[in-house]
């Protein structure tokens, strides 16, 4: 019984080890999204040169 | 939230041809705190060939681009108070041409962007460079910034030297985008001349071999002139 158990909690630690973090396990699906500027000053120069507008969009996150 | 408009793939491929995009997202730091799937990141190489991490949300912004964004003119563009909001800017006078209160498809964006566009190009003329062009810039910086991370400043200024040689032509306006990606390239040569010079005083064989090949590459620049003083030095010794 004693060695059963042990023989139990000795697979139950190596898969603790061996798993890794949950994320690393999973590769992030990334939709496809519209290139979005990194800075304002950058989408400004950016719309200058391309002679465009820039529409920004205002959300709230919830 | 967005994925409505900002993943929508016909908004998508107009976005490329006719827009430039910022999006002003508040309250991402809740979804941060409570550990939120839509504030997920993941990591990816970047600009400087570092890890860094990007929301899975928007791919290629970090926390902190949003965060910054919020900071910037951009999040005073909705005077309604009420959220969602669109706003279509003129880049030239930063005026709003049209805002849009609460949620709205991408048809009519589409719509208001290209009645802006067509304002946009009677006022200031059409572009002489298009978004492809501006990539080559893009491409270009972050090859630069890689060189520089394995502290390669030969490829780094090869890179610059490329990049000029494409964009001879471009209009002025368009070259400060170069002129950029050139001083970042220059920055670092500076340091490793400066690496180089204190190098010489003690011993300056180490020096000649790596001066040689950095006054080549160095031809043209602001640094030639420091460079091949060095290497005088270097070879007098």
């Amino acid at each position: 019984m004693t060695s059963k158990l042990t023989a139990i909690l000795a697979m139950l630690s190596f898969l603790t080890v061996a798993a890794p973090p949950v994320s690393a396990q999973r590769k992030p699906h990334i939709k496809p999204t519209v290139r979005l500027a990194k800075t304002w000053d950058g989408a400004v120069a950016e719309a200058k040169m391309l002679r465009v507008p820039i529409v920004v969009h205002l959300h709230g996150f919830y | 939230m967005h994925s409505a408009v900002l993943q929508n793939k016909k908004y998508i491929k107009f976005a490329d041809d006719n827009t430039v995009e910022v999006l002003v997202l508040s309250s991402l730091e809740k979804g941060i705190e409570k550990k939120d799937r839509k504030a997920a990141t993941y990591k990816a190489e970047g600009p400087d060939g570092q890890e860094v991490d990007y929301l899975v949300e928007f791919p290629g912004l970090t926390p902190n681009d949003i965060f910054a964004m919020q900071r910037t003119k951009a999040a005073s563009y909705n005077d309604t108070g009420a959220i969602p909001h669109t706003a279509i800017v003129d880049p030239f006078t930063l005026e709003k041409l049209q805002g849009i209160r609460g949620g709205t498809s991408s048809k009519k964006i589409m719509e208001l962007a290209e009645d802006a566009q067509k304002k946009i190009r009677k006022a200031h003329g059409k572009p002489a460079i298009t978004r492809r062009d501006l990539r080559k810039v893009d491409d270009a910086e972050a090859k630069v910034r890689k060189a520089i991370h394995k502290e390669n400043v030969r490829k780094a200024l090869d890179v610059v030297r490329k990049l000029r040689h494409k964009t001879k032509k471009w209009p002025e306006d368009a070259k400060k985008s170069v002129d950029a990606v050139e001083q970042i390239a220059i920055s670092y040569a500076t340091k490793v001349l400066d690496k180089l010079t204190e190098l010489a005083e003690s011993n300056a064989p180490a020096v000649r071999s790596k001066i040689s090949v950095l006054c080549r590459k160095l031809e043209g620049t602001s640094l030639e002139e420091r460079a091949n003083a060095l290497k005088a030095k270097v070879e007098g010794d």
